[in-house]
């Protein structure tokens, strides 16, 4: 700890506190669970699989919230993240959002489908694309860590796959388009907790 | 000759390195246990008990011990008071900065060279 005062160092000090949530790799799993349950539900149909997301989504979190009480809080500690309550990320949140309908708009009227009902669906994975490159992005100005801006670039990038390989037929690459966002941040969450688990032994108590 | 500074007198409290960090690592999260401050900090066990006794009795910071499965959880808090006593530092010590570049880059006192 240097005597001499920066001011840039303590918001530093501040910014690596606020991103000790991020650092455990369970945010990526924990999406890759909601995003890879929606895909099957999407491409399996509403049952037992729409059910699966939604228990996913209404419960997962409180499932990550154990698995940091049984092994990320006696490695590193327990915290409480400060919430968001800022009026500007709300803002940008559903602006991103509302910007990804209107992506799908001007690409079908561009295109000259604006009547044809196909080429809405086939614009579906834009909307899907940009909304989940939103939340990551979101998370990446909370965390300053490049791999979450990777994955929203990655999952604006295979939107505009699946619209540009997709037929139209039906909402299915919405599905594929979710199962692959969801592969790789499965793949990135279990490595980044795998190499947490390691760097992190279990500290003594208090 | 340039007007001389002006006497500085920063929260001793705050301006000691060591609370001074703890401060920061709790205005940025809404708590935070023992062992996440030490994690974060890099002190010893001693050193961060004491500091943190010290910024309690200041009203700086509160804790709370808990009592989770088998083992004591002691959690710290900012208080409101902590929290203005670490915003009138910052902004106590970066106009302190501001004035010294300032008086650093005037012609009465040109930058020497080393």
């Amino acid at each position: 700890m240097s005597d001499k005062f920066d001011d840039g160092a303590l918001d530093e000090m501040g910014l690596r506190a606020r991103a000790a949530g991020y650092r455990d790799g369970l945010l990526e799993l924990f999406a890759a669970g909601v995003l890879g349950s929606l895909a099957v539900s999407w491409l399996v149909g509403p049952g037992s699989a729409g059910i699966l997301a939604a228990m996913w989504v209404l419960y997962g979190w409180k499932l990550v919230d154990r698995i940091r009480e049984r092994i990320i809080y006696p490695r590193i500690g327990y915290y409480k993240e400060r919430a968001d309550d800022s009026k500007d990320s709300t803002r940008g949140m559903l602006a991103f959002i509302a910007g990804s309908f209107a992506l799908m708009a001007l690409v079908v009227i561009v295109t000259g489908g604006a009547t044809d009902a196909a080429e809405w669906r086939r614009a579906a994975p834009l909307v899907s694309g940009v909304t989940i490159a939103a939340g990551f992005r979101y998370a990446a100005v909370r965390s300053k860590m490049a791999r979450h801006n990777a994955i929203a670039a990655w999952s604006a990038v295979s939107g505009g796959l699946a619209w540009w390989v997709g037929t139209g037929e039906s909402y299915s690459y919405v599905g594929w388009h979710l199962l692959g966002v969801a592969i790789p941040l499965a793949i990135v969450g279990a490595w980044t907790l795998t190499n947490f688990l390691q760097h992190h032994p279990v500290a003594d108590g208090e | 000759m340039s007007d001389p500074l002006p006497r500085i007198e920063p929260d001793r409290l705050v301006h000691e390195p060591a609370r001074l960090a703890i401060l920061v690592i709790l205005s940025a999260v809404e708590e935070a246990d023992f062992l996440f401050l030490l994690e974060q900090t890099g002190m010893t066990k001693g050193n961060l008990s004491s500091h943190t006794a010290r910024l309690e009795a200041a009203r700086y910071i509160e804790i709370e011990k808990t009592i989770v499965g088998k083992t004591t959880r002691t959690v710290y808090r900012l208080t409101d008071a902590g929290a203005h006593a670490l915003a009138l530092y910052r902004d106590h010590m970066t106009g302190v900065l501001e004035l010294l570049t300032s008086r650093a880059g005037s012609p009465s006192n040109p930058p020497t060279e080393r």
